[in-house]
């Protein structure tokens, strides 16, 4: 008699993929569950089973120790500690993008900056945290509007961290001596937004060709001063770049840039409901990113060029890499190692939640920096934040490598318990994670052999291609 | 240093210091200037007529061979087992690794020393009183760990510096089994260790590269990395061509200087997945140049030799060699002296 660990499948092509709970995986003929049940495998399917720790015959009973193992060395020694701060020293912003009418405040209002008594608030907050080490990412609002706060911030923070690094995502309308001061630090890089070319910024964020023009000579001067790791760039996919990923793609990589994160607009609002199709169906943003995709695919053919969130996914099915991308994993932990502290002092689980409490959708704020975290409302969230209990996840071949997320199910659905399958999130997901598998069932070595760039982080990787099969399916080609 | 001064049955340990000395049973010790010979341990058995020096002060690589008794038969042996009783010599030992110089790494082989683990556990647990300096690197199968071994491994791991040095074949158990001549060798090996890890020990993989698992290599590393990552160390090891090695070379060695991809795989793999990973016994230039620095000059002194071609090689103070057996007429096909720069000539 055998023992059996839970396994996972999902056609793919004309194939049947396997997973089983840590996200090893063989492809099998599509009949194999029904004679996996009635117990009429072939020889070679039964060893694929016990390979992938399935079947655990006695005797072999390392598997099961090495499969706990994994599973453990997966949900701990992580999240465990405050070391990832969002601050919004100011709510107020001198431009007014297409996709953000709520996470800003008019340039000249009052009462959306943080005071000297919200300093000192955060003083004490961060001498509650128990980490050596902390980053802190300036969000807005424009931070850049009040660099003397920018400055007091990352001085309490010199003070009560051992080592610390600042990210101030900025929109680069302006260059000011102050501001420069505070880029000019070594542990400070910078983040922005670029959506294409200046006709693109101009129609999605700044209304006018000349501010247009001056966030791209910022950043190609900041470039020029400081090197290429200074600063990196943010697209946000809006409807009019959907219909022609190539100009977005090739302008990136006009700037220089090896990476380019597609990430699609999440309209909150108003503007959500003028793009409802949008929000609620990805068919369309999958059709973009295929298409996206195979130009990057061509572009690596003599260069290095990824996409950051496929090239993460592909690092962690395959190198093992664990990433810590906040709203693609599981259990979510919220509060548990990063939050985002508002203009006012309220605490959020993430920058979206932010958003929702600002649309007044939900309040979803978490506590304040005066009295810490609600345990109860966070419990509340991260009960409903774990793909591994999911019922909708439980049988999902691409459970082991995906994610949740909660607040991305409320922004679009204002529910957390619809089901997973109709879901922007889900939708999206799966339709990455089919494509990577389809490429790997079918050996397609085009887009392989870019995986494997993407893996080793470099142009000219070594040929293993081995990490893609399985190794029994390796042998038999031998 | 003199005679003895009392009658010896069975053996005696011995530190030397100064040269030419005599032994009550006349067995001259000679020494070169090459071959110094002062500050070594010997062990003399005189019904025998012989003296075996356990531990040269010159050599950085000393091991005790603690038994040939072995419960495998690996096909590529290099020493292959022999039933002798040696536990007599095991009280020997310990003498001798009391006399030893400090900071002594000790390499402790066979055989399966593990066949006698409670003797081999006991002299370490005692000496790490007494000589808390010395470290060990143990050869075994690790098919003898059970359960009720943690406590005193805890102990060991604990007092002790340990390397346990284990080989691993295949990330397939026919495979493995094969190999080592042994029918479920294999989930024995991987249940032990975990065991082992359980006690904190340092593990170093070993898989000895021929020609049955070489196309095993870059699955095994993403098996290790998968199953085994607490391991300190995966050695690729090139064949040592005496014992079975040698009887059974035609089948089992593989030239990977003309087919390097297999063995290159499993290094790009283990560096992907954070695995260590070092060929030992592989001359730098049967790899291509990326991958040298990996190479570990790894064959012991007394059985190293470079070949005439190795003259003029840019990187022969680097360079494991070859071993004193090796026959450059049934191996390696692209043995060639390197340039400065990194390029074969």
């Amino acid at each position: 008699m055998e023992a059996t660990t839970p396994f996972r499948f999902r056609p793919v092509l004309d194939r049947l993929l396997l997973t089983n709970e840590v996200g090893d995986y063989a492809f099998f003929a599509p009949d194999v569950v029904e004679r996996f049940f009635t117990e009429s495998l072939s020889n070679e399917e039964h060893r694929k089973f016990r390979d992938l720790s399935v079947l655990i015959e006695k005797g072999d009973e390392w598997r099961l120790t090495s499969l706990m193992r994994r599973i453990r060395s997966t949900h701990t020694g992580r999240h465990s500690r405050l070391s990832y701060l969002i601050v919004i020293p100011t709510l107020r912003c001198d431009l007014s993008c297409s996709y953000c009418q709520v996470s800003r405040a008019p340039l000249n209002a009052d009462g959306y900056d943080w005071t000297d008594e919200r300093l000192a608030q955060f003083e004490r907050f961060v001498s509650t945290i128990h980490s050596d080490h902390l980053k802190l990412e300036f969000q807005g609002g424009e931070p850049t509007l009040r660099p003397d706060l920018l400055n007091d911030i990352v001085k309490i923070c010199d003070q009560r961290f051992e080592t610390a690094e600042f990210v101030v995502c900025t929109n680069l309308t302006r260059l000011t001596p102050e501001i420069e001061n505070v880029f000019a630090r070594d542990d400070v890089t910078i983040s922005t937004s670029i959506d294409g070319p200046p006709s693109t910024m101009t129609a999605n964020r700044t209304g006018s060709d000349e501010l247009s023009e001056a966030v791209l000579r910022n950043f190609e001067y900041i470039i020029d001063k400081y090197g290429p790791k200074k600063v990196s760039a943010l697209p946000t996919v809006t409807d009019n770049i959907l219909a022609d990923p190539n100009e977005l793609i090739d302008f990136y990589v006009s700037l220089g840039f090896q990476s380019i994160f597609l990430r699609p607009v999440n309209y909150m609002g108003f503007a959500r409901k003028a793009h409802k199709d949008l929000s609620r169906d990805a068919t369309v943003w999958n059709q973009f990113y295929r298409l996206a995709l195979e130009h990057i695919v061509d572009i690596n053919d003599g260069s290095y060029f990824e996409e950051f969130y496929l090239a993460l996914l592909i690092r962690s099915i395959f190198g093992g890499k664990r990433h810590d991308f906040v709203d693609l994993r599981s259990p979510s932990r919220f509060a548990s190692d990063y939050c985002v502290i508002d203009f006012d002092g309220a605490l959020y689980p993430s920058d979206e939640a932010r958003m929702l409490s600002r649309t007044r959708t939900v309040d979803l704020s978490i506590g304040t920096m005066m009295e810490g975290f609600d345990a109860k409302k966070v419990a509340q969230l991260n009960l409903h934040a774990v793909n591994q209990v999911h019922p909708d996840c439980i049988h999902c071949a691409y459970m082991p490598y995906c994610g949740i997320d909660i607040i991305d199910d409320i922004s679009r659905y204002g529910r957390t318990d619809i089901p997973k399958h109709e879901t922007w999130f889900c939708q999206r997901h799966i339709s990455l994670f089919d494509l990577v598998f389809e490429k790997v069932a079918s050996q397609d070595r085009r887009y392989l052999a870019v995986f494997l760039k993407w893996l080793y982080r470099r142009a000219d990787p070594p040929p293993t291609f081995e990490l893609f099969y399985d190794p029994a399916t390796f042998q038999s080609r031998l | 240093m003199g005679h003895w001064r009392y009658p010896v049955l069975r053996g005696q340990v011995y530190t030397i210091a100064g040269r030419g000395k005599e032994i009550s049973y006349s067995t001259p010790l000679h020494s070169t200037p090459g071959d110094p010979i002062d500050g070594d341990v010997l062990l003399c058995i005189p019904d025998r007529g012989a003296t075996q020096r356990l531990f040269r002060r010159a050599s950085s690589s000393n091991t005790l061979l603690l038994t040939e008794r072995c419960d495998q038969l690996c096909v590529m042996c290099s020493q292959p087992p022999k039933n002798t009783d040696d536990t007599w010599r095991f009280p020997l030992y310990e003498q001798a690794l009391m006399l030893t110089d400090p900071n002594t790494v000790v390499g402790v082989s066979g055989g399966e020393p593990t066949l006698y683990k409670d003797a081999l556990f006991g002299m370490i647990h005692r000496l790490s009183a007494y000589r808390p300096d010395l470290s060990y690197h143990i050869l075994t199968n690790g098919q003898h760990f059970v359960v009720g071994d943690c406590p005193i491994l805890n102990r060991l791991h604990s007092c002790t510096s340990i390397v346990w040095g284990i080989p691993l074949y295949s990330h397939q158990e026919e495979t493995h089994d094969e190999i080592v001549g042994k029918k479920g060798a294999f989930r024995h090996l991987l249940d032990n260790l975990f065991l082992l890890a359980s006690t904190n020990a340092r593990i170093e993989i070993r898989t000895v590269i021929t020609a049955l698992n070489l196309f095993d290599l870059p699955s095994l590393a993403s098996f290790i990395a998968k199953n085994i990552p607490f391991i300190a160390d995966w050695a690729l090891m090139g064949m040592e061509p005496v014992g079975y090695a040698r009887a059974n070379w035609k089948r089992l060695f593989f030239d990977h200087s003309v087919f390097p991809r297999p063995l290159i795989n499993a290094l790009e793999i283990s560096a992907l997945r954070d695995l260590p990973c070092h060929p030992y016994n592989v001359p730098r230039c049967t790899v291509p140049e990326g991958y040298r620095g990996y190479c570990v000059d790894s064959i012991s002194d007394w059985k190293k030799k470079y070949l005439p071609v190795c003259d003029g090689c840019s990187e022969q103070a680097l360079c494991c060699g070859f071993f004193e057996w090796y026959n450059a007429a049934t191996a390696w096909s692209q043995i060639k002296p390197i340039k400065k720069g990194g390029r074969n000539q």
